[in-house]
């Protein structure tokens, strides 16, 4: 019995996870057989900031006008050296980051305008198209939904809708994307149940949905591999199994083991008895009329009321040939 | 689904523990602290100008904290390694971090409580394929923690437990690619996804079937 509450378990599951089980098995195809980051943006450049620093008269950095960093890096932006102070050290640029730029030659506070972030975004972009206008975002930005700190966008008017965004200090590129990359990050949004942008994949949604999932997947293991069959023992000796149609008032004889199932023996003849679960004791629907006597199994009871069994309506998967050799059908 | 059931267990299990755990727990990131002494930039004696003239090709230089004490980091082709470690104070180069030196520095990144177990040497490659002497230390936890220091920089790379280890096999199982968990395109991946769908959406239409159809049985 508790295989029949399981397998009212697995069809609810079934109904609340199955379109999102098919989303992972086609967005996890697509990242298998079409997904291919690395061209993606194939206008992608790198830039060259470094300038040659021996014989630069530098600012001392001890000397600056600062509250004492965790680390000083010098950084270079198009040929400039500039003294990054990092007042904490984060384990992904992506988290928010506490920085001050200064000018390594004069040792003044600074930080990139447009002019300079849209000089170092078209440096990176190797295609025709102009560049628009720079824009300063703020988190969260649709683009990069992992980004905390704000960046400086540059957006190409090419087919591909491509876009460099650039750090908000510094102006070093960030990222690249145009839509070819965005139908790769809406495919891992729909992988990850991202709805909400958290740019992650540990979210309650996804943790609710993979459990259902799980769960589905155990019972419907459990179901295939446990089948109630019939509880009888019968010999594996041939016999006759005689078949009557109500609708036509023909009838059949068949030659049958006599420890098969009734749905199996009928179905080996071509005759198929309506069913979901393939006569594994699951749907009920395979019955038929066999004589009154017949011996009732636990799940008969389950599915059929005492009026059917008492007038002899069986089960096909549930009675073997040997136990029930005259079974009455209501068509062929 | 016989022959696709076992995978279909296996990817909702994987999946499973791989959206309940935390990813930066799984990274590591919460086994060390975050450097946040602040750098002692008074005591720096030995200029930038200083640096540059010993180190011609100096580049990605870098004033951190490491051992209490101000240091240059930075690349360069000087000598027989890639990172160099220059104090700030004196000029002095530092020296391969010894066996006692990586002790320190794990023990004081290391959020935990637990004493260290063994600090041993490994020679590992890094991104560019170069070779990279490491300090391994590990940690007398219930996840037996981890930490690889680079020798040369004194930088903790790589914070590893027994959690990411089952990850990475929960990963290699979810993406069926056995030997090194990096091929997300295995073609063994493609065809039981395939079959996969078809299991699925012949399993839907008869889920659809089953809540649509419900017409009384014959008998």
């Amino acid at each position: 019995m508790i295989r029949l509450v399981i397998a009212n378990w697995h069809k609810w599951l079934a109904l609340l996870v199955s379109i999102q089980l098919l989303v992972w098995l086609l967005t996890g195809l697509y990242f298998n057989s079409l997904m291919n980051s690395a061209d993606n943006v194939p206008t992608r450049q790198p830039v060259q900031h470094e300038g040659y620093l021996p014989g630069r008269e530098l600012y001392p950095p001890q000397a600056i006008d600062a509250p004492p960093p965790v680390a000083v890096s010098i950084i270079w932006v198009l040929g400039a050296p500039y003294y990054q102070f990092e007042y904490n050290q984060p384990s992904h640029a992506y988290f928010p980051r506490q920085r001050r730029i200064f000018d390594a030659t004069t040792g003044e506070p600074w930080q990139i305008g447009a002019e300079q972030v849209a000089t170092i975004a078209r440096q990176a972009y190797s295609g025709s198209a102009t560049a628009g206008k720079p824009a300063l975002l703020k988190p969260p930005i649709d683009d990069l939904p992992r980004q905390q700190n704000p960046l400086w966008q540059v957006r190409f008017a090419d087919e591909f809708n491509t876009a460099v965004y650039l750090d908000a200090l510094t102006g070093h590129v960030i990222r690249h994307t145009n839509d070819r990359q965005r139908l790769d990050d809406l495919m891992l949004t729909l992988h990850f149940m991202d709805y909400t942008g958290t740019g992650f994949f540990n979210h309650p949604l996804i943790v609710i949905f993979a459990i259902a999932t799980s769960l589905l997947a155990l019972s419907g293991g459990y179901l295939l591999i446990s089948r109630s069959g019939p509880t009888g023992k019968q010999l594996a000796s041939p016999c006759t199994l005689t078949v009557n149609f109500l609708s036509g008032a023909e009838s059949a004889s068949l030659q049958a083991r006599a420890d098969d199932t009734l749905f199996n023996a009928l179905s080996r003849h071509g005759i198929h008895l309506p069913s979901e679960c393939g006569g594994a004791g699951t749907c009920g629907k395979c019955r038929l009329q066999c004589t009154p006597d017949t011996p009732v199994t636990d799940i008969e009871q389950h599915h059929l009321n005492q009026q059917q069994l008492v007038r002899g309506i069986r089960l096909g998967c549930q009675q073997q040939v040997g136990a029930c050799q005259q079974v009455e059908l209501p068509r062929r | 689904m016989r022959l696709v059931g076992i995978q279909f267990i296996l990817w909702a299990i994987t999946g499973l523990y791989m959206v309940c755990l935390d990813i930066h727990f799984i990274h590591g990131e919460p086994l060390t602290h975050p450097q946040s002494a602040p750098l002692q930039l008074k005591d720096i004696s030995y200029s930038t100008a200083q640096l540059l003239a010993d180190y011609p090709d100096a580049t990605d230089i870098k004033l951190v904290t490491l051992l209490q004490k101000p240091v240059y980091r930075f690349r360069s082709a000087a000598g027989q390694r890639a990172i160099h470690v220059v104090d700030a104070i004196t000029g002095k180069p530092q020296d391969l971090l010894s066996q006692a030196q990586a002790s320190t520095i794990a023990d004081d990144a290391y959020t935990g409580t637990a004493a260290i177990n063994t600090v041993s040497p490994l020679i590992s490659r890094d991104a560019s394929g170069a070779l990279n002497p490491l300090w391994v230390v590990s940690f007398d936890d219930i996840a037996s923690s981890t930490l690889f220091i680079e020798q040369q920089s004194g930088r903790i790379i790589r914070r590893r437990h027994n959690y990411w280890y089952l990850f990475d096999w929960m990963w290699r199982l979810h993406i069926m690619d056995y030997d090194d968990g990096e091929n997300v395109t295995n073609g063994w991946l493609r065809l039981v996804s395939l079959l996969s769908v078809l299991a699925a959406v012949s399993g839907l239409a008869l889920l659809l079937l089953r809540f649509t159809l419900r017409k009384k049985a014959a008998l």
